[in-house]
């Protein structure tokens, strides 16, 4: 079996502003090594929140992460150095130039060679050109392609994306697909979280099918082959709620 | 560490913004020192002759307006990144939060330079043509600047503190600069009347020994900004960043 780059055990995460509202309830997942991973639920069902403690932006109220084999709190930080993705819109600055955005990115992450940029931007398809517009002059498509750009700086091991075909055109989507399973031949392993069944289904090698903070199943696309993946959800749904 | 410094300090070469309130302030300072030469020139019975450093004068009477700018500038430098979610670049470049709050107040610190030179360069060039050009300053006056420089620098250790410490609670850039300055107002207008407002005696020596404690001593003055420091060090570690 292959090792595992992401494993959540027990993850529960209650959100106590107001009211309390419980985002994770006992989650437990695996991601394996080079799995194109895709994460289905319905609004609220907690995909989002799990990106985010797995991205360091929020903590677990209870539960282990394991990232990379560690699950402390200063190796998880170190590890996620060679994590990187986009939760709900790519974060980054504006009011600079995408060539500045990457510059930060690089700085931060001690890369000095401008080379690296120009990769990643290549890798992401946008031109110089394009770099040097200022960011939130960009239009949907490419801040989105931005954001995989600055994701691929540092060459990662593991990319999360949540929601990353929201707003992009028909062109745009077969862009992101492309790019997605040439990431994934070059050996990165990728986690998506999509409302689009289908296409989540002409990319995923695994999928996890979570519902009110619980994941009901983890199944191979090999053993959903006969199975049309929305089919297969619903049907999970109607279970959970009998 | 270093390396969060340095993207930190790109990040302000290239921020629109922080040029703006450079130049707005830049201009302010001019027309209040522009005002008072005409103000010295008009009445001059009312006023000292200025010598190379009468300026000086001016320059401590303006210390609410070195408040206000120091909180705006901390107001849309450090909540700007909550507000854009570009502190998750930082920690996925394997940082620790403590590292990311830190290397954001070190370049806040040093942002504050280039604008704390600004009443000290507008004084010396406007006064010096006000006076002649080829005025002697003297060793006095050269020791004054130094000096008003020194107390500035600590003005701002104490401002940036308050400022950096209501940021990671209010997480908005127009709440922290209302709380930051709120506070110093109402604290200024309660030192100032205290005698009104509290009109049992042992009440008012306990709260004006309380609201002069930190400026007791070196020693008082310092633990008061490092213990902000570390209660906004210790909000920002366990904050859900959103």
């Amino acid at each position: 079996m292959a090792d595992i780059i992401f494993k959540a055990e027990k993850i529960v995460k209650i959100y106590k502003k107001k009211q309390c509202f419980t985002a994770l309830n006992g989650l437990d997942m695996e991601i394996h090594r080079g799995d194109i991973y895709g994460l289905v639920g319905e609004n609220g069902a907690g995909k989002t929140t799990l990106m985010r403690i797995l991205a360091g932006w929020t903590r677990q109220t209870s539960g282990t992460i394991t990232l990379f084999g560690e699950s402390t709190e200063k190796a998880l930080c170190q590890k996620r150095r060679f994590i990187n993705g986009i939760i709900e819109t790519p974060a980054f600055y504006p009011d600079l130039s995408a060539w500045d955005n990457l510059t930060i990115c690089c700085l931060q992450r001690g890369i000095t060679e401008k080379e690296h940029i120009r990769q990643s931007l290549t890798d992401a398809g946008l031109t110089e050109a394009d770099a040097q517009c200022k960011s939130k002059k960009l239009s949907l498509g490419m801040k989105q392609r931005l954001g995989i750009a600055m994701a691929l700086l540092g060459e990662p091991q593991f990319l999360f994306f949540d929601e990353p075909l929201n707003g992009l055109d028909p062109m745009g989507i077969h862009d992101f697909r492309k790019l997605i399973l040439k990431m994934n031949e070059s050996g990165i392993t990728i986690l998506i979280s999509s409302h689009m069944l289908h296409e989540l289904n002409s990319l995923a090698t695994c999928y996890g099918f979570i519902h009110k903070g619980k994941m009901m199943e983890q199944v191979s696309a090999s053993d959903l082959a006969d199975d049309d993946l929305a089919h297969h959800y619903l049907s999970l749904l109607k279970n959970q709620q009998r | 560490m270093k390396n969060l410094i340095r993207a930190e300090l790109f990040k302000l070469r290239k921020s629109t913004s922080y040029r703006i309130l450079w130049i707005t302030y830049l201009l302010i300072e001019t027309a209040i020192h522009i005002n008072n030469i005409s103000n010295s020139v008009a009445y001059p019975k009312y006023n000292p002759t200025y010598t190379g450093a009468g300026w000086l004068h001016n320059l401590h009477q303006m210390q609410l307006l070195w408040a206000v700018v120091v909180f705006l500038f901390i107001a849309f430098y450090v909540n700007g990144d909550f507000v854009k979610h570009t502190f998750y670049t930082c920690l996925l470049s394997g940082t620790s939060r403590t590292n990311a709050f830190l290397a954001k107040l070190i370049s806040a610190f040093v942002g504050t330079v280039p604008l704390m030179l600004i009443p000290l360069l507008t004084g010396t060039l406007l006064w010096s043509i006000h006076a002649g050009f080829g005025m002697d300053f003297g060793a006095e006056a050269i020791f004054l600047i130094a000096k008003a420089f020194a107390l500035q620098l600590l003005a701002s250790l104490v401002l940036i503190s308050n400022a950096v410490f209501f940021s990671v609670i209010a997480k908005s850039s127009t709440r922290t600069f209302g709380w930051s300055f709120g506070t110093l107002y109402l604290l200024g207008v309660l030192r100032g009347n205290i005698g009104h407002i509290i009109q049992i005696p042992a009440l008012r020596e306990v709260l004006l020994f309380l609201l002069s404690l930190p400026y007791l001593n070196p020693w008082t003055f310092l633990t008061a900004i490092v213990l902000k420091l570390i209660l906004a060090r210790y909000i920002f570690e366990r904050y859900d960043l959103t």
